[in-house]
């Protein structure tokens, strides 16, 4: 019996050491990559094997970088950028949760909508752009409509399918029990739907933010982020027009981390919220 | 008491809202202490770009604004986007270039020219120099990159073409490339195009690449009339007076613009920043673009601003004329209006002189 406890108290260190062993490893390939990917791009535009006006160096792209951040009017542009994606989101998020409700918990008008749904989902929506300029002008309105009309898709099908997740048995019970389509809509279907929907809710930020950045780059006269690339890349210049594009990298990872949080703390009960916790 | 109350804000109510709606649409007696509200439909996607930087100035000194005109400068996107958004009367007035101009009065749309803002070939065809074409018969088979189809330069680059006896349908390809960045620079520097017609203002960038372009565009097109104030007989009826007032404002930014060039350069440089930056050679694309509209496109007359060329714009009708079946006869004289001319001019020139000696710059 004595002889177990220490071989027990090894496995548990072998346990707890083996994940730091690989975070650390996958930090290493991490950095490691970056790297590399940074002294390519440093070097290949030097080689002349393309062309350096369209593939400035990091270095060039950095100087670029600290050009266009000392110049500061870009914060307006940020700003427009955000703001719009601030409205176009929560619009998208309530339009889909509203549908996939509906369409949820109505056979019959699922049955009637669905041909439409899909013609909708199958439509690359960036080609209503100019109709949505014609119709709103060029002004934030036919920018935050792109915008709102790219991002609903996912909070309407998410909603949609995840009501219908709960097995034929629980709804059984819940009628068994005489519960109202209400308090099955409210104790059964909405919490076993939550997860699904913020998975939807989450993808929709990132389009919403695709949406606003493309009604910028075809309609321009608002301003934004993706005005300003647009404008530098008539230009050619490129690294300004990479620092742009760094922005809205980094904007989208800020972005995506939000979300997560804001998924982490609303679903904090799902297998997934859990196990990025652990 | 009560009652007689509510009766009275009824009439009250009833009263403010019969007079705003008067207010609207229609101008009032037209007093000059009356205030008017003129919707300008910029053809770009910046407000203010290339050779508007009148307009700009003239916003900025409050010229407009002392004459009791408030002007809201909406940018349309492109020359076409501005000519429908007069023709649909959502805005009173735009600045298209010639070429979109010109194409709406020759499908008898109702389109007027009040007060030609500049004059010279917006547009220009171009050929890198090793391409080894030195004028436009050379391009008989040649690939040919325009910015987009139907952009403003191909009605120009097709008339060009049919002058020298080729066949801009079958004869050249027209291939849309963009103007004059990153896919653009591709295209030419890969091969794909011979040749490219565009904006002036879109080979800049091209140049300071590295890529050396041999300018085709015939001389004639430089006498040709490039922007000008654009609205419709509808509007000039109902608000003739603050047309008028436009018109002298536009006038007056000019003539502030000719007379401090740095001045104008210091506001463009704050409305768009971003035209001003300078690239790794230290080279400003608005810097350039501003140079270049004093030199390709400057005011026709400054003795009077405004001023049109009836002959000039009919020589560019007939030319625009020449490159469709569908186009109808039109006598420049009916779409250039020349009452507000006189009335734009009659301003003090040395005051608006002394305005730009006295600026003082707002950046470095």
């Amino acid at each position: 019996m004595t002889t177990l406890a220490p071989a027990s108290t090894t496995t548990a260190k072998v346990k707890q050491q083996r994940p730091d062993r690989d975070t650390k490893g996958a930090g290493w390939i991490a950095l490691i990559t970056i790297a590399v990917f940074l002294l390519l791009w440093q070097f290949i535009p030097q080689t002349g094997l393309i062309n350096r006006v369209l593939f400035p160096t990091f270095t060039d792209t950095l100087a670029g970088f600290v050009q266009l951040v000392s110049g500061g009017y870009w914060w307006e542009d940020l700003g427009k950028t955000m703001m719009a994606v601030a409205i176009a989101w929560p619009i998208g998020v309530a339009f889909g949760f509203s549908m996939g409700v509906i369409l949820g918990t109505s056979p019959f008008i699922r049955q009637a909508i669905t041909p439409y749904a899909i013609a909708v989902q199958a439509l690359p929506k960036v080609v209503l752009a100019p109709l949505l300029i014609g119709w709103l002008g060029f002004g934030s309105e036919s920018k935050i409509a792109l915008a709102v009309i790219i991002c609903f898709f996912p909070v309407w099908i998410d909603t949609m399918v995840g009501l219908a997740l709960p097995a034929a048995n629980e709804f059984k019970l819940m009628q068994s029990l005489k519960a109202t389509r209400r308090q099955i809509f409210l104790k059964l279907q909405l919490p076993s739907a939550i997860p699904m929907i913020m998975v939807g809710v989450k993808h929709s930020l990132l389009l919403a933010f695709t949406g606003v950045l493309v009604a910028e780059i075809l309609s321009a006269s608002d301003g934004g982020l993706g005005k300003l690339a647009k404008e530098f890349a008539s230009q050619l210049n490129m690294p300004l027009t990479y620092s742009v594009v760094g922005i809205v990298v980094i904007l989208a990872v800020a972005l995506v981390s939000i979300a997560d949080v804001i998924e982490r703390r609303v679903v904090f009960w799902s297998e997934e919220s859990r196990a990025r916790k652990r | 008491m009560k009652k007689q109350q509510q009766i009275a804000a009824i009439v009250a109510v009833g009263t403010l809202a019969l007079a705003g709606c008067s207010a609207g649409g229609q101008e009032g007696s037209g007093g000059e202490d009356e205030r008017y509200t003129v919707t300008m439909a910029m053809a770009a996607e910046d407000t203010y770009t290339a050779e508007w930087w009148g307009w700009l100035a003239a916003d900025n000194l409050g010229y407009y604004d002392e004459m009791n005109l408030d002007v809201e400068f909406v940018g349309a996107g492109g020359s076409g986007a501005a000519m429908e958004q007069v023709v649909a009367g959502n805005a009173d007035a735009g600045n298209p270039s010639a070429p979109a101009f010109g194409e709406a009065a020759l499908v008898g749309l109702d389109v007027v020219n009040m007060f030609t803002y500049s004059s010279g070939a917006i547009f220009g065809i171009f050929v890198p120099e090793s391409e080894g074409i030195t004028d436009i018969a050379g391009l008989d088979g040649a690939n040919i990159g325009i910015s987009e189809a139907g952009g403003g330069e191909v009605a120009f680059l097709e008339a060009a073409l049919r002058a020298e006896g080729i066949d801009p349908i079958t004869d050249v390809q027209l291939i849309p490339i963009g103007d004059g960045g990153p896919e653009t620079l591709a295209a030419l520097d890969s091969g794909s195009v011979d040749a490219y017609s565009t904006a002036y203002n879109d080979v800049f960038a091209l140049q300071t690449a590295g890529i050396d372009l041999l300018d085709l565009t015939p001389s004639i097109y430089n006498t040709f009339p490039a922007r000008g104030i654009i609205t419709t007989s509808q509007v000039i009826e109902e608000k003739p007076e603050a047309m008028q007032r436009f018109a002298r404002g536009t006038a007056m930014g000019i003539h502030f613009c000719l007379a401090n060039n740095d001045a104008c350069i210091d506001m463009m440089k704050s409305a768009i920043p971003a035209a001003f930056e300078e690239n790794a050679d230290g080279v400003s694309q608005g810097q350039l673009r501003f140079d270049l509209s004093l030199e390709q496109v400057p005011p026709a007359d400054t003795s009077r601003y405004g001023a049109h060329d009836v002959e000039g714009t009919q020589e560019f009708l007939d030319l625009i004329r020449s490159t469709s079946d569908d186009y109808m006869e039109v006598d420049a004289e009916t779409v250039l209006n020349d009452d507000f001319i006189d009335f734009a001019n009659d301003f003090d020139r040395e005051a608006v002189e002394e305005d730009a000696a006295d600026y003082e710059m707002q950046n470095d």
